[in-house]
């Protein structure tokens, strides 16, 4: 269908107010939400996702076509939800208690956009209750805890014990990642994974999800 | 002799990139996450959100400010080297070529190594230790180089606890408050969380070594196209904001704390994201960064002679010449930090001492070059004539000792080179285990102050 293909050229080409119009066009033309998005969206960001790999694309280009993909799946969320969909992967990341620093923590949210899954950022400074709490919530399949500092290490331990001790440790993958944490780390705290960049980020949670 | 120092903005554009980082502050506004510093600066003028804990801070405060503080060093007419180690998680293994993360026993060996490098300025442990309890591992760190480094040093400081013990210990060291002060032997890099986010920990910490005179090195580490614009003058001009913020804040604390304002900036590689060490544009902005700070008065510490090579190759070489040599040549005060390998990945005792090599040959060039009868030497040129010789001259014989002699690096010739081949890495690592072989740390502290840092670490240790 050749507004389906335009869609996916629109998120190639970096350009989201054109791919939200295309979208909103589709709906109106009656195309069913999951048809643009597995006709659309999805081969889009797919076709992004390949050209950052190659280094075609910048990082900061991802970004802008992962918001292209973004702001053109929230037009088609509350039908999408009417039809039972479900996400490639639902992901929660946040930087832990007592953390401020975020970039490395958006730029693999970028990345995981821009490779399909729906990702909810918990912000920074997120203690384990509001983890514990955002994961009831929003059920997401994987939590991601950054953190940059010595200092709030500990604190992605602690959010792995309070996700054990609330009952939810088992439903979900917990991965970790940031300058001052390890494999060894991760292991240690009882974690899924630690991600050395955002790109490896994005291979563990797919490695991890099956996907 | 004179030095022209390297240049690479004009006095118009370091006083348009500080007017921006002035209209940072005033418009934008930095964020400081502690009611405490947003009383201060309201009760300085500044216009305070409470809600975000935003601060508009006005231009007249700021040039106040800048006024009233005191440098650490004024900038000097010549190009200085004042080097400090890397202080990282991981350290490379020799052996292994894996990096794996650092011990008590990579402390204790990089302040005896520091210790006998006699280009480097300053020491540190070298690595974070995480053979102790990880949220404590600055006081070991303090430990180590209060007892047993030789040279003055830079350390972390997590925590406002930890700065107090650090106190304490320095209290110990220089027998009282009024002493302390003087030292100046306790140094805080306040980091800024980027963009214009001053964190409370780091506000108190501030504080706590302000009211005790220590120096602080301002040291935002704004990240071109991540943390700050992805143009090179707007990165800098936020990243002289987020330095006057920190000034600000402590003239309005009205602390006597002499200051550096600069930091380790960074780029980003486009491609990926990732912080990059050693990019040719980090270079343009720690000049631009080093011009700043200067126009204002104040010495600028930056990284620089990092690398982004994951080991001691060409590109290592190259990477380090290349950033080390341009901000030296700028009059940087300060060239940070040494052993760094891996873009900031991990840290290595060979490339440490590499690096103590480099900077025996820029001290040499530092030196300059004399201009006066002995040097000219018209009486010896008179003398050998023309076809002479000048190796049989005592004017030989007293200067040959002038000359700059390598190490580890070798001069050899090239067959001679080969027949007995080991690399730069494999040679510098024999003078690594030479060096902690014949040296043993020494206490340079008396007993009875020895054991009072003990008391203080192990009443920390027991509170974890």
């Amino acid at each position: 269908m050749a507004i389906l293909e335009d869609i996916k050229n629109a998120i190639i080409e970096m350009e989201p107010d054109l791919a939200v119009e295309l979208v909103g066009k589709a709906m109106s033309d009656g195309i069913p939400a999951m048809e643009i998005v597995s006709g659309g969206l999805i081969p889009g960001i797919g076709v992004v996702g390949e050209k950052f790999k190659s280094f075609e694309y910048f990082l900061p280009e991802v970004i802008v076509a992962a918001n292209a993909f973004k702001d053109s799946f929230a037009l088609l969320l509350p039908a999408l939800d009417a039809s039972g969909y479900e996400p490639k992967g639902r992901i929660l990341i946040g930087t832990v208690a007592g953390d401020n620093h975020d970039i490395g923590k958006n730029i693999v949210i970028a990345l995981l956009r821009g490779n399909g899954y729906e990702v909810e950022d918990a912000g920074v400074d997120v203690g384990p209750e509001r983890f514990v709490e955002l994961v009831k919530e929003r059920k997401p399949n994987v939590v991601g805890m950054s953190a940059l500092l010595t200092t709030t290490m500990a604190s992605m331990r602690e959010t792995v014990v309070a996700l054990k001790s609330a009952g939810v440790r088992d439903g979900v993958k917990v991965i970790i990642g940031g300058s001052c944490v390890s494999d060894e780390f991760s292991k240690n705290i009882g974690a899924d994974g630690y991600a050395e960049d955002a790109a490896d980020a994005v291979t563990l949670v797919g490695a991890l999800l099956g996907k | 002799m004179m030095f022209n120092q390297l240049d690479v903005v004009s006095e118009q554009e370091i006083e348009r990139i500080l007017d921006t980082s002035y209209r940072i502050l005033e418009e934008v506004g930095p964020k400081f996450e502690w009611d405490f510093a947003l009383d201060l600066l309201e009760k300085r003028g500044c216009k305070v959100d409470r809600a975000k804990q935003i601060v508009s801070i006005p231009r007249a405060l700021t040039l106040e400010a800048i006024n009233g503080m005191t440098p650490i060093a004024k900038p000097q007419d010549y190009p200085k080297i004042f080097w400090a180690p890397w202080i990282g998680m991981n350290i490379i293994d020799f052996e292994t070529k894996k990096k794996r993360r650092g011990v008590i026993r990579d402390c204790c060996n990089t302040v005896t190594l520091v210790n006998r490098l006699e280009n480097l300025s300053v020491s540190s442990t070298g690595v974070v230790p995480q053979d102790v309890p990880i949220e404590i591992a600055d006081i070991y760190m303090a430990e180590m180089l209060f007892k047993y480094s030789e040279k003055m040093f830079t350390t972390w400081t997590y925590t406002t606890q930890s700065a107090r013990d650090l106190i304490e210990m320095g209290l110990a060291v220089t027998g009282g408050v009024e002493e302390l002060k003087a030292s100046k032997i306790i140094n805080y890099l306040a980091e800024p969380v980027s963009p214009l986010k001053l964190a409370k920990h780091s506000l108190e910490i501030m504080k706590i070594y302000g009211e005790m005179d220590q120096p602080i090195n301002m040291g935002p580490m704004v990240q071109v196209g991540t943390t700050g614009p992805a143009t090179l003058a707007g990165a800098v001009a936020l990243q002289m904001a987020e330095n006057l913020a920190g000034l600000v804040y402590l003239y309005c604390l009205g602390s006597h704390s002499p200051m550096a304002l600069g930091g380790p900036m960074q780029t980003s590689d486009m491609r990926t994201g990732r912080c990059l060490y050693a990019a040719p544009e980090l270079s343009l902005i720690h000049l631009t960064l080093v011009a700043c700070a200067h126009y204002l008065g104040f010495m600028s510490g930056c990284t620089s002679g990092l690398c982004d090579a994951n080991t001691m190759d060409y590109q290592c070489g190259w990477e380090r010449g290349l950033s080390g040599v341009l901000l030296w040549a700028a009059g940087s005060e300060s060239l940070g930090m040494r052993g760094e390998i891996g873009g900031g990945e991990a840290f290595s005792h060979e490339s440490l001492v590499v690096e103590n090599e480099m900077g025996g040959m820029l001290r040499k060039v530092s030196e300059g070059i004399l201009v006066n009868d002995e040097t000219l030497a018209l009486d010896v040129i008179e003398r050998v004539g023309i076809g002479g010789n000048y190796l049989f001259e005592e004017h030989t014989a007293r200067h040959s000792r002038d000359f700059f002699q390598p190490d580890v690096f070798r001069r050899d010739m090239f067959d001679v080179f080969w027949s007995d081949y080991k690399n730069v890495e494999e040679r510098a690592h024999e003078k690594v285990v030479k060096i902690l072989e014949e040296n043993e740390l020494r206490l340079q502290v008396s007993d009875d102050v020895a054991a009072e840092i003990d008391r203080i670490v192990r009443r920390r240790a027991a509170s974890v």
